[in-house]
């Protein structure tokens, strides 16, 4: 995986580094496209009725589902493509700031991953044993490494989209607002000792 | 070179008045380029604040029509912190005592912020 355009190269490595999602899970992914071509139309359903049953969020979308349905799905079997490269970190992005335009809470995100996570698993493990494939649990992982991965990914165009409402509001440069951010966490850092 | 010539107004402005107790130019992303400031004074706070402060009274000056920011003044209560542009991207921070004596202050930090944006 490499960086795009609001993540740091270094950031993803740390990233990568501490959810251990390493070759074997790009490879796992890959492998699991023929089983995700099974379930992601189903998934997408059961993700739009769950939508559609909120009020908070059918506001959203209930006009429009024939028309993000598609979108879903390919977001989806993105995630079986088997390349994390510097697309795919830009293309997550996208979807953040198309988020963000679209008004959409920051919320929501986290919530509708969450809902991926808890149907993922099983319907993994069911399609891959219709499919004949065997000892998925471990696959499992992968995704749900990636799918944290996307939302760390999508949740920083929130970040980007409010410092810049911050700079708008303020006058104030990004760069004079990381360094007053750094302040307060230059002072946290600070020994007990030199305190007072 | 340009930060010495920079010390040397500050220097000046410093010397003009008791009152003054510390002074710097900041850059309008709050990077300190030339200060003359206490030693219990972090350089890093100074510069972000004066700079946060500008911007901040630069888009009020602009939100409640005042036309274009002169200065910014904030009396605490042990003293005076004043901020003024000294060209473009630069800010002028003079930290100054209770009972300042403010019109001979405001007349000499003027005139350094015109010498600091001949040199920037």
């Amino acid at each position: 995986m490499l960086h795009g355009t609001y993540v740091s190269a270094d950031d993803i490595q740390t990233f990568i580094n501490v959810a251990d999602f390493s070759e074997t899970d790009r490879q796992h992914l890959q492998d699991l496209a023929p089983v995700a071509r099974e379930f992601v139309p189903e998934l997408t359903n059961l993700f739009y009725v769950r939508l559609l049953v909120d009020p908070v969020t059918s506001v959203y979308i209930e006009e429009r589902i024939e028309e993000l349905k598609p979108l879903h799905m390919d977001w989806l079997m993105d995630l079986f493509s088997g390349n994390y490269d510097e697309a795919f970190v830009a293309r997550q992005e996208a979807i953040g700031r198309a988020h963000v335009a679209a008004h959409i809470p920051a919320y929501f995100v986290a919530a509708s991953m969450a809902f991926l996570r808890s149907m993922m698993p099983s319907m993994i493990e069911e399609k891959s044993q219709a499919l004949g494939r065997a000892n998925c649990g471990e696959w499992v992982g992968s995704v749900l490494r990636l799918l944290d991965f996307c939302q760390f990914l999508i949740d920083r165009a929130y970040e980007e989209a409010r410092m810049d409402r911050l700079v708008q509001a303020t006058g104030m440069t990004r760069k004079l607002l990381e360094n007053l951010v750094m302040l307060k966490a230059k002072e946290k850092k600070k020994p007990a000792s030199d305190a007072g | 070179m340009r930060e010495q010539m920079l010390k040397s107004i500050l220097s000046d402005l410093n010397g003009a008045s008791a009152d003054i107790e510390a002074s710097a130019v900041i850059s309008s992303d709050g990077l300190t380029m030339a200060a003359i400031l206490p030693q219990d004074v972090d350089e890093d706070r100074v510069g972000a604040m004066a700079a946060a402060m500008l911007s901040l009274g630069e888009r009020t000056a602009r939100e409640l029509a005042r036309g274009d920011l002169e200065q910014v003044m904030v009396k605490g209560e042990y003293g005076y912190i004043l901020m003024s542009h000294a060209g473009k991207d630069a800010v002028l921070t003079v930290i100054a005592r209770k009972d300042s004596k403010l019109g001979l202050i405001l007349l000499d930090a003027k005139r350094a912020s015109k010498a600091i944006s001949e040199i920037l």
